[in-house]
């Protein structure tokens, strides 16, 4: 592929909207490219600052209920713009006191509802955020892998010392996911281990960190910049599988690892 | 359909997108009283309307009523001569490899980020809010403009290079101080 070509597609290659045969050609391009992934790093950069700190206006609760009440006001409020109802719908509306009451008490808990799930999506996209990034990084430069080994009983013992915990390493070669190593990673500022899988020409990084040390899991499947994640605890350790797989055979994946 | 089981349907369907229809009014229109009014305007508009929508994404379809009635009110105060153009003599810097760009990007806050978006011409700034913000695929964001999703890509791909010197230009200035 060539720059140009490829300068042309990185949008909706981290957009995740390519086909599968184009995005797959983007990424081995960028391997090989270091001024399209500078490239690439800056529009990722650039998609990052706007989420984070571009606002999100949500709309005034009063809104809502206003809405509510012109919609239940009938056509002769609807044929009229916004502007010239408004007064109207803010001042001149009777309210049955019941009505008045169960919608006040309604509002109150979807704020609630909605500033719970807020405040946990917004926990939860930045973790994705970081687990796609972590591999989306261990793609692009030569380092997948600090241990190079289908054997478990290599890639297992290599961890020891460097993280506080012991990964379960488990070759699943038989089930089309052939383990190729391990590597040290840093998520939300903790160690986890980092066990990388191969299918086809895809790669899967599942990360272990130590439930009582690490973030909290994001949530159990996600959707990220086109990747699938997959997460889940067990015991005292918390999983979290990405990939750019389909999201079946990614929990193909996961089922086969967590059946060994 | 009952009135009243129209109307219930219709605020089962439309109102969790609520701050979606906010959200984009407000970017839009950058002022908060405009964008009450426009949304609220939308939802009477998308209520009269309603039985023409044939379950696509309810998002997108919201959206697609909610920047008509920016755009036609935008259009009306327009002629009273309040426009701005985004300045074309700003350069894009070339990239470099160890990359204070990415750097320089992931220091804009949230006071330059409004600036920079709210300086893009509509259809980027739209497009822009519609991706990041809005999270909707390429294919809704053509649905909600009206547009084919080749023009989406470019108007993302544009929008995005014009955001981008808009920052790094906000950002050069700011440590210049």
């Amino acid at each position: 592929m060539s720059c140009e070509r490829a300068r042309a597609l990185l949008g909706a290659h981290l957009d995740g909207e390519l086909d599968a045969a184009s995005d797959r050609e983007v990424q081995l391009h960028l391997r090989e490219c270091p001024s399209c992934l500078a490239a690439a790093n800056q529009k990722q950069s650039l998609s990052a600052a706007v989420r984070r700190s571009a606002p999100y206006h949500r709309a005034p609760t009063a809104l809502e209920a206003r809405i509510r009440e012109s919609l239940r006001g009938g056509s002769a409020v609807a044929s009229q713009p916004a502007r010239e109802a408004s007064p109207v719908a803010r001042r001149g509306w009777v309210w049955p006191w019941p009505a008045a009451l169960a919608t006040v008490a309604a509002i109150v808990v979807a704020v609630w509802i909605g500033a719970t799930v807020t405040a946990r999506r917004a926990a939860g996209d930045f973790l994705a955020e970081e687990f796609v990034s972590a591999h989306v990084r261990s793609l692009q430069g030569a380092h997948l892998t600090d241990v190079q080994s289908s054997d478990q009983h290599t890639v297992k013992p290599w961890f020891d010392g460097k993280v506080d915990f012991a990964p379960p390493v488990r070759d699943l070669a038989a089930a089309g996911f052939p383990l190729l190593g391990g590597r040290l990673d840093y998520l939300a500022g903790h160690p986890a281990a980092a066990l990388v899988f191969g299918r086809n020409k895809h790669f899967i990084n599942l990360f272990i960190w130590a439930s009582t040390a690490g973030p909290a899991p994001p949530a159990a499947i996600l959707e990220r910049r086109g990747y699938n994640l997959v997460s889940w605890q067990q015991g005292d350790l918390t999983f979290c599988a990405v990939s750019d797989l389909n999201l079946a055979e990614l929990k193909g994946f996961t089922e086969s690892y967590r059946a060994q | 359909m009952q009135g009243d089981e129209r109307s219930s349907r219709f605020e089962q369907t439309f109102l969790p997108h609520i701050d979606a229809a906010y959200n984009l009014a407000r970017w839009l229109m950058r002022n908060a009283e405009d964008a009450e009014d426009v949304v609220q305007q939308a939802y009477l508009r998308a209520f009269e309307a309603y039985d023409s929508f044939r379950g696509l994404s309810a998002k997108a379809w919201l959206l697609a009523i909610v920047r008509n009635v920016c755009f036609s009110r935008l259009r009306r105060s327009a002629t009273a001569g309040d426009t701005d153009e985004f300045d074309e003599r700003l350069h894009s810097p070339e990239p470099t490899f160890d990359d204070p760009e990415s750097r320089a990007l992931s220091e804009a806050d949230s006071r330059m980020l409004t600036a920079a978006l709210e300086a893009l011409p509509e259809e980027f700034r739209e497009a822009i809010v519609m991706r990041e913000l809005e999270e909707l695929s390429y294919k809704e964001i053509a649905a909600a403009t009206g547009v084919p999703i080749g023009t989406v890509m470019s108007r993302l791909a544009r929008g995005r290079e014009r955001l981008r010197s808009e920052l790094l230009a906000a950002g050069a200035k700011a440590s210049r101080r």
